[in-house]
């Protein structure tokens, strides 16, 4: 009975401080007129909300541009502005992970300068972006990771950071209450982490993450599913739950950098990806976890025929490169996601807004309502866009087809081979 | 007098994205389910406001792409 009336009072008293945080911090920063309404952005809980224009008027947006024409759903045409920048501002890094999505090497080729990267953050303070994903290569590798950082603080961005934790990891705890969220990948534990990196660095991951979380709350890891650990999930989930991480990001293995040859050997299988969501939501229940996935998981998730109306309220999306977000290669070229070739017409990603506008901008990318069977037709189309363009150029050849590992897709290929031909 | 209409949020995308290779999403909301996000709305819905309400200055609304802030406040 004293345990029950212990964690009772222990209950209300966080309630009472998260509203508390809530009364004191829990503004919005910042707010971007968009076609439907517009963007708030909250500071805690962390959070972009999506209000219509009723709403926008209330929060003192009295007319705009982007109202001229009548009143659209999100995602019925592409934001204003992106939602968040991935900026790969090097793609040095000694750690030569097999399947590094960029082919990082320790060498430096052209890369921008900080100068460079500084003005890209004003175009995109100017066009109105909300958060940066700074990624690499190894980015803590870099001595004005931390000139960076700040700057984009100042300029009313949140960077956030995904790190090997396998280099320079004083800087990474120097600047750790900077970043707004800081990711480690750790694809897999102890061997694992070898066979699908191709080296072993587990030990030295996993001390990095205890400093990190000792620096800061806002640490999770990244994990690469492929089809060597995606048994060992559950695990994976239980170590980020005893290292008290805030979440684990689920990302799908792309063809792309060093994984285009390693893709058909790490990639799951169709049996996995059906079995992609029943097995995250158990684990996430179980270890009582946050579980991000990326927008590529889009057509696993579809597959269950969750709620069409749940997901939109939850803006999870498929595909939305050159639209939610876009890349930046640590050339400057633009891309519409950091898998992506940049466009051919694209520009530097400091040059960002006159493109953004363009028509034709990001090719495939933004023109996905111009779908094949079976995507055409497919209840969740609105929402995953036809899946990954990266996955479909690799595997078909045509980034405009629908994802080939889809398991609708899958599907809707076996039904028409065992069709009797009339 | 008329009263304003106070509209109403389309969508929440919790979190920041530390990926520099996905839009990560949250999944763990489908185990709650929609009624869960219906009592969540409001909460937020009303922190949108608070803030509104003290919201002094034009410079915080970003019209992207525009020559100019547009009204506020």
């Amino acid at each position: 009975m004293k345990t029950w009336l212990r964690r009772r009072r222990n209950g209300l008293e966080q309630v009472r401080g998260a509203v508390g945080r809530a009364v004191r911090h829990g503004v919005e920063r910042r707010l971007r007129v968009e076609h439907f309404g517009a963007i708030a952005q909250l500071a805690w809980p962390r959070a972009l909300v999506f209000v219509d224009r009723d709403f926008a008027r209330t929060l003192g947006v009295e007319a705009s541009k982007h109202w001229d024409e009548a009143e659209q759903e999100v995602g019925a045409q592409p934001l204003v502005a992106p939602l968040e920048a991935h900026l790969q501002i090097t793609n040095r890094c000694d750690a030569g992970c097999q399947g590094c999505y960029t082919a990082a090497t320790p060498a430096a080729q052209r890369e921008w300068p900080v100068g460079r990267w500084k003005a890209t953050i004003d175009e995109l303070a100017e066009m109105g972006v909300f958060h940066l994903a700074l990624g690499g290569g190894e980015s803590a590798d870099l001595p004005w990771l931390g000139e960076l950082v700040q700057y984009a603080r100042d300029k009313g961005l949140v960077p956030n950071l995904t790190t090997s934790g396998l280099s320079n990891l004083s800087r990474v705890l120097q600047l750790a209450p900077l970043f707004g969220q800081i990711n480690v990948s750790i694809d897999g534990l102890g061997d694992e982490y070898a066979r699908v990196r191709g080296f072993d660095g587990f030990a030295q991951a996993d001390a990095a993450l205890v400093e990190i979380r000792k620096r800061t709350k806002n640490v999770g890891i990244n994990v690469v599913v492929t089809r060597h650990n995606f048994d060992s999930l559950d695990k994976i989930f239980s170590y980020a739950k005893e290292r008290r991480l805030n979440e684990v990001e689920l990302l799908r293995f792309k063809p792309a950098g060093r994984g285009i040859s390693t893709f058909a050997d790490m990639t799951c299988s169709d049996a996995q990806h059906r079995e992609f969501l029943p097995t995250v939501l158990a684990g996430a229940k179980r270890h009582r976890l946050r579980v991000r996935v990326d927008c590529s998981y889009m057509p696993m998730l579809a597959h269950h025929k969750p709620s069409r109306e749940l997901l939109a309220r939850l803006s999870v999306y498929g595909c939305t490169g050159g639209d939610f977000l876009i890349g930046a290669k640590a050339t400057g070229q633009v891309t519409a996601c950091s898998f992506a070739q940049p466009p051919k017409d694209g520009p530097n990603v400091d040059e960002l807004k006159d493109y953004w506008q363009k028509d034709g901008a990001f090719g495939a990318f933004r023109n996905w309502k111009n779908a094949d069977e079976p995507c055409k037709s497919c209840d969740y189309h609105s929402l995953c866009r036809g899946g990954c363009r990266v996955v479909s150029r690799h595997l078909v050849g045509d980034e405009t087809k629908p994802d080939p590992e889809c398991p609708r897709v899958v599907d809707a290929r076996a039904k028409r081979k065992t069709l009797p031909v009339l | 007098m008329l009263r304003k209409k106070r509209g109403r949020v389309l969508a929440v995308k919790w979190g920041l994205n530390p990926n520099s290779s996905s839009l990560g999403v949250d999944v763990t909301f489908l185990l709650v389910g929609a009624a869960a996000l219906s009592c969540a709305t409001p909460f937020v819905s009303a922190l949108v406001r608070l803030r509104a309400s003290k919201r002094k200055t034009a410079n915080e609304i970003t019209e992207a792409g525009a020559d100019e802030n547009l009204a506020s406040s």
